[in-house]
C-alpha cells in the first residue's frame, strides 16, 4: 500500500511536500467518527475527530498514513497531534509534526513571516530527515509553480459558479477542490485545464453534454468531476455566500435543494485553498524561497483563527458584494471556538450593514440536516428571491 | 455574622445598581471593615491578605484611580504592574461571580450577545457583564494565545465593543532560541504599545522592578510547594486553589509577593506545629489527590464532598511553579522563556510528566482531573492523559464538570462518581495494607 503524508489546515505548505517528492493527502474526516472515542473527549471539534478516525482507519485515503503535519492553528489540532502521536507514534515509524502558524492580528508583521519562514524551514528540514528526502530550490519552485496553476485554475471555476450558480452544485466544487489537496499538481493541473476550457466554451446555457464531449484532453478524471460539479435542476432563487467553518457536502446539496444558490464561500475547504498568491520568484535580495511562501501563507484573507475581526469582516463585506450575495450563511462547527466567537463579533455587524445571517450549526455529519431545512427554508423565504437575473 | 461573599451578595442583590455600587468608594471602604471583622476567620491570613489586596484592585479599577488594562489568564501581566496600571482579570471575576451566585443570569445574557454555550462559560460569563456594563472599563486588554484559543478571540470582540486595543501575543508551540526572540519583541512592543495607549512612561527600571517582585513571588510560591509535600497535608489544596488572583494578576506586584512570603511563613509555622489554632495539617487525610484544572466555582458541593470523605488537595495542577527564575535584566526574554515553558502548551506526554511527577512528589493516592466543559486546551488531552497515568499506576478520575455554569449537569452525577473513585483509592489502601 502507498504512504501518503496526512495534513488538514489550508495554511499547510504543500508545496514543501511535493519539493521533497512526498505524497500527500488532505484528511477531510468523514461521517464515522468512532475511531477517535478513545483519544479525543466529544467536546472537541468534530473535525478534529472526524479526521483522526480517517487517518487512523486509512479510511477514503487509498493509501496509508506514514505521518501527519499539523497547524497548530487551534487546540483541536494540537490535541489531534497529540492523538496521532499517541496511537502511532510511538515506535518513532510515525511522522507527527506541529507547525507553528503565527497569528497576523490582521497587519502585515515581518516578524510574524520571519518566524514562520523558520518554521517552514524546519519542517523541510525534518521531513527531509525521516524520508530521506533530499531539498532541492529547484523543485520547490517547480512544487510552487504547479500549486499556483491548479489554485488559478480553481478559481476559476468559482468565478464560473458565481456567474452561473444555477448551474454549478456548490458540493461537488467543493469535492474538487478536496481532490486538490490529494493529487499530485502536475497531474491534477492539465485535467482542470480541460476542465475549466471545457465550461467556458459550454458557456451560459445549459450544455453540459457538450462540455463533456469538448474534454478529451482531461481524461475519465475531468469526467468525474464535472459529473459531480454538474446541478441537476436550477434555480432562481437567493445568492448565498457560505462562511466560518468547514460545511459538510449534504448541507450544500440541502441549500441548493431548497431553492437556494450558493455562489460564493470563505471556507478552508472550499475557497480559502485556492488564495494565497505565490510569488514564483525568488525573494528579492535574501534569496530565501521559504520567507517567499510565509509570506504568501500569511498575507492571504485571515481565517478566524488569526484574531483580525476588523480586516475579515471588510474581507467578507468585499466578497459579498463581489458574489452579489443576499444573505451570508455562517456556519460554526460544535466546539469550534475560533468560528463560535467570531460569529457574535460579525453577527452584529452584519445586522449593521443590513446583511441577513443565517446562522447554522452542525456536527461535521449530516445527523442534524433535517434541523437545518427547517431553519435555511425559513432563511431562503425572508430572503425571497434575487432581485435580478444573473 | 457577616461574611464578605454575604456582604457582596447584598450590596448586589439588584442587578440594576451594580454599576452605581460597584463603582462608589464608598463599597471598598466597607468591603475593607467587613474584611478586618472577618480576618479570624479565614482558612489563611495570606488568604485574608490577598482578599484586601484583590478588593484594592478591584476597586482602583472601578472608581477609576489608574488606566485598567484587562488581562487574560497567563498574559505575563508583569508588563502592566511595571507600567503601574491596573490590571483586571475577567476571568478571576467571572469565577466570583459565580462564586456570589450571579452566574446564571450573567451566563444568560452572554448567550443573549451571540455566545453559545460550547464556549467556555467563563468567557460567556464575561460576555454578559461585559453587554450589561458591569466591568470595569479597560483602556487595552491583553490576551495571549498560548494556553486559550478563547481568550483572545473574546478579548477581540469586547476590544471592538469598549474601543480598545487588543495588544495579543502569539506564542509560538515550539521553543527554539528563535521563537523565544520572536515573542519576546513581541513583549517589548506590547509594553511600548500600552504605554502609549495609557500615557505611560515607559521606564525600564520601573519593569526590572516588576519583574523583581515576580521572582520573589515565584521563589516563595515554590517554597510553599517544598514544604507541601509534606504526609499529612499542612495546607487544603481548596484553599489554595484560591490564590489564583496571584497567579493571574498579581505577578509582578509588591503584594502579590509579600503574600506570597506570608504564605509560606504561615505553612511553615504550621509545619513546625505552630500554627494559630495549633493545626500542623489538615484533620482527617484519608486520600492524598492531585487536582487537575480548577474546581466549580458556582457551589462548593464537590469540593466540600471530597474534604468531608477524607479527600485532601495535595497539590494541585494550577499552583505548581513551572517556570524557571526571572532575570530583571532581561525582563522581555526572561518573561518570554516563563511564558513558553508551560507544560500544558507541548505535547501532551509533556503534561502527562510533569502530573506523574507532582503525583511522585507529594504521594497522592489519585489523580482527578477536572475537565471543564468549554476548556478545549485542558479535556482535550484528558483521555490520553488518563490512560497514560493509569499505565504509570495512577487511578485516574476525569470529571467532566463546568467550573461557572452549573445548569447542564446534576451535580449528583459528580458526586457519585467521586463517591466511587474515593472507594477505589480506599480499597487500593486496604490492599495495601493486607
Amino acid at each position: 500500500m502507498e504512504t501518503v503524508l496526512g495534513w488538514v489546515c489550508a495554511y499547510t505548505p504543500e508545496e514543501v511536500f511535493a519539493a521533497l517528492g512526498i505524497e500527500s493527502f488532505r484528511l477531510c474526516g468523514g461521517e464515522n467518527q468512532a475511531s477517535a472515542v478513545q483519544y479525543l473527549p466529544v467536546n472537541l471539534c468534530p473535525l478534529a475527530r472526524a479526521c483522526l478516525s480517517e487517518g487512523l482507519d486509512n479510511a477514503g485515503t487509498g493509501a496509508s498514513l506514514s505521518g501527519v503535519v499539523l497547524t497548530a492553528s487551534c487546540h483541536a489540532l494540537v490535541h489531534l497531534a497529540n492523538a496521532f502521536q499517541h496511537a502511532r507514534g510511538g515506535n518513532g515509524q510515525f511522522f507527527v509534526h506541529l507547525l507553528d502558524l503565527p497569528r497576523t492580528f490582521g497587519r502585515e508583521d515581518d516578524a510574524a513571516c520571519r518566524a514562520f519562514a523558520a518554521a517552514l524551514r524546519d519542517l523541510a528540514g525534518r521531513l527531509g530527515e525521516f524520508y530521506g528526502a533530499a531539498w532541492s530550490d529547484e523543485a520547490f519552485l517547480t512544487a510552487i509553480d504547479k500549486q499556483q496553476q491548479v489554485r488559478l485554475l480553481l478559481r476559476e471555476l468559482y468565478r464560473m459558479r458565481r456567474e452561473r450558480p444555477e448551474q454549478f452544485r456548490a458540493a461537488g466544487l467543493l469535492e474538487v477542490v478536496r481532490a486538490a489537496g490529494r493529487t499530485r499538481k502536475e497531474e491534477l493541473a492539465p485535467v482542470l485545464n480541460s476542465l475549466v476550457a471545457s465550461l467556458q466554451d459550454a458557456g451560459s446555457g445549459d450544455n453540459w453534454d457538450s462540455a463533456q464531449d469538448g474534454m478529451q484532453d482531461g481524461g475519465p478524471a475531468a469526467a468525474v468531476f464535472l459529473e459531480h460539479l454538474r446541478r441537476q435542476g436550477s434555480s432562481l432563487g437567493p445568492r448565498l455566500l457560505v462562511t466560518g467553518n468547514s460545511l459538510p457536502p449534504a448541507y450544500f446539496d440541502l441549500i441548493e435543494d431548497l431553492g437556494g444558490n450558493v455562489v460564493g464561500d470563505d471556507l478552508c475547504q472550499s475557497y480559502r485553498y485556492c488564495l494565497p498568491d505565490t510569488e514564483q520568484t525568488l525573494d528579492g535580495g535574501g534569496r530565501d524561497l521559504f520567507m517567499t511562501l510565509a509570506r504568501s501563507y500569511l498575507r492571504r484573507p485571515a481565517c478566524p483563527r488569526m484574531l483580525a475581526g476588523a480586516e475579515r469582516f471588510a474581507y467578507l463585506q468585499a466578497l459579498i458584494r463581489e458574489c452579489q450575495a443576499q444573505g451570508v450563511v455562517y456556519h460554526t462547527l460544535k466546539f469550534c471556538d475560533a468560528s463560535i466567537y467570531e460569529y457574535a463579533l460579525l453577527r452584529n455587524r452584519f445586522m449593521e450593514a443590513g446583511v441577513p445571517v443565517l446562522y447554522l450549526e452542525t456536527e461535521y455529519r449530516d445527523a442534524g440536516l433535517e434541523q437545518a431545512r427547517t431553519r435555511i427554508q425559513a432563511f431562503l423565504e425572508v430572503l425571497g428571491p434575487p432581485t435580478e437575473k444573473y | 455574622m457577616m461574611d464578605v461573599e454575604g456582604f457582596m451578595r447584598h450590596m448586589l442583590w439588584d442587578r440594576r445598581r451594580w454599576n452605581r455600587v460597584l463603582s462608589s468608594p464608598l463599597t471598598y471602604t466597607l468591603l475593607g471593615g467587613v474584611l478586618r471583622l472577618t480576618r479570624g476567620n479565614w482558612p489563611l491570613d495570606a488568604m485574608y491578605q490577598m482578599g484586601v489586596f484583590a478588593f484594592n484592585e478591584t476597586g482602583r479599577a472601578y472608581v477609576g484611580k489608574a488606566p485598567v488594562v484587562w488581562s487574560s489568564a497567563f498574559f505575563p501581566v508583569e508588563l502592566a504592574w511595571g507600567l503601574g496600571l491596573c490590571p483586571f482579570s475577567p476571568e478571576v471575576a467571572a469565577a466570583y461571580i459565580a462564586t456570589l451566585g450571579f452566574g446564571e443570569e450573567t451566563m444568560s445574557m452572554g448567550e443573549q450577545a451571540g455566545y453559545s454555550r460550547d464556549i467556555c462559560s467563563f468567557h460567556r460569563c464575561i460576555a454578559g457583564a461585559a453587554s450589561a456594563g458591569n466591568l470595569p472599563r479597560p483602556a487595552a486588554l491583553l490576551a495571549s494565545t498560548h494556553l486559550c484559543d478563547g481568550a483572545p478571540l473574546l478579548f477581540q470582540n469586547l476590544a471592538a465593543l469598549y474601543g480598545a486595543p487588543l495588544l495579543a501575543l502569539d506564542i509560538p508551540y515550539n521553543s527554539s532560541p528563535e521563537a523565544v526572540r520572536y515573542v519576546a519583541g513581541q513583549l517589548e512592543q506590547v509594553w511600548l504599545s500600552l504605554a502609549d495607549v495609557t500615557g505611560q512612561r515607559p521606564d525600564r527600571d520601573k519593569l526590572a522592578e516588576a519583574v523583581r517582585c515576580s521572582e520573589r513571588f515565584r521563589a516563595q510560591m515554590q517554597r510553599v510547594n517544598e514544604l507541601r509535600c509534606r504526609v499529612p497535608s499542612p495546607v487544603s489544596g481548596n484553599d489554595m486553589l484560591g490564590f489564583i488572583y496571584l497567579f493571574f494578576v498579581g505577578q509582578g506586584s509588591r503584594e502579590a509577593a509579600e503574600i506570597a512570603a506570608g504564605l509560606a511563613k504561615e505553612i511553615e509555622r504550621r509545619v513546625a506545629g505552630l500554627g494559630r489554632s495549633g493545626q500542623t495539617g489538615t484533620q482527617t487525610e484519608k486520600y492524598r489527590l492531585l487536582w487537575m484544572h480548577l474546581k466549580p466555582y458556582y457551589n462548593n458541593e464537590l469540593m466540600k464532598f471530597v474534604e468531608q470523605d477524607g479527600g485532601v488537595l495535595a497539590m494541585e495542577e494550577f499552583s505548581h511553579v513551572y517556570w524557571t527564575p526571572l532575570d530583571p535584566e532581561q525582563p522581555f526574554l526572561s518573561l518570554a522563556r516563563k511564558t513558553m515553558s508551560h507544560f500544558a502548551f507541548k505535547p501532551v506526554t509533556e503534561r502527562i510528566r510533569v502530573m506523574a511527577e507532582l503525583a511522585r512528589k507529594y504521594r497522592v493516592d489519585g489523580i482527578v482531573h477536572f475537565s471543564h466543559h468549554g476548556c478545549r486546551t485542558a479535556s482535550g488531552g484528558a483521555l490520553m492523559i488518563k490512560e497514560a497515568l493509569r499505565d504509570e499506576g495512577w487511578p485516574v478520575l476525569v470529571l467532566e464538570g463546568d467550573c461557572i455554569d452549573g445548569r447542564s449537569e446534576a451535580c449528583g452525577g459528580m458526586l457519585t462518581r467521586m463517591q466511587a473513585f474515593l472507594e477505589i483509592l480506599q480499597e487500593r489502601k486496604l490492599g495495601c495494607a493486607l
